[in-house]
């Protein structure tokens, strides 16, 4: 039974930059994270579809995040600003921890799931961190 | 072939990464201190079961991800 998402107060500045993991990063992987989130978590009562980023501050740079986030260990990663994912009509939600900030990137249908996914997939590049095999 | 669908960036509150014990391809190899391969099957990683708890009707899996796995191949066959 899903249980109401965990969110952290205030709101999330538009001119924040989110790291998204990639290797792989399609439409695909993508949906597939937001139907597990929205299988335990709901938000203003209705599951949560979405998928998780890490996001920038002052004390998170982007390099920072790709050094010791949790997408450290990921071979490819994407960035987008919040504000970019406002105008495909997504809402950024700041949920859970904060080291680094964690957040959750809300989808409301397909159509929207894949415009985010082809704007994040032109911006995949190298995880700088990441040892090549 | 990953033991469970886990997204590394995904976590809760614990800011653990998290799963479903009902999506593992082997639930019976998923308790905690094991080691368990995670992730997506063209970029797999390295994971320790931290913990295994029950939430609804199912269970919820916690882990602290170790690296990619090749990173681990290469430190066994160098030992």
């Amino acid at each position: 039974m899903p249980r109401p998402v965990t969110l952290r107060d205030g709101s999330v500045p538009a001119d924040t930059l989110l790291v998204v993991r990639g290797g792989p990063l399609t439409v695909e992987t993508l949906r597939q994270d937001c139907d597990i989130t929205a299988r335990r978590f709901l938000y203003q009562g209705r599951p949560l579809w979405g998928f998780s980023v890490e996001g920038t501050d002052t004390d998170w740079p982007v390099e920072r995040i790709l050094r010791d986030g949790r997408v450290r260990s990921r071979q490819l990663y994407a960035t987008c600003s919040v504000r970019e994912l406002r105008q495909l009509g997504c809402e950024t939600l700041a949920t859970f921890g904060v080291e680094p900030p964690h957040y959750t990137v809300r989808m409301v249908d397909s159509h929207m799931l894949e415009a985010v996914a082809q704007l994040l997939i032109q911006r995949t590049r190298a995880n700088p961190n990441w040892t090549p095999r | 072939m990953p033991m469970l669908p886990i997204d590394p960036q995904r976590v809760d509150e614990t800011g653990l990464p998290w799963a479903f014990l009902s999506d593992s391809a082997r639930v019976e190899d998923v308790a905690p201190g094991r080691f368990i391969v995670v992730g997506q099957p063209d970029d797999p990683l390295l994971a320790r079961v931290v913990d295994v708890v029950p939430e609804g009707t199912d269970h919820i899996v916690h882990v602290e991800i170790l690296g990619p796995v090749a990173d681990a191949e290469r430190a066994i066959h160098v030992a």
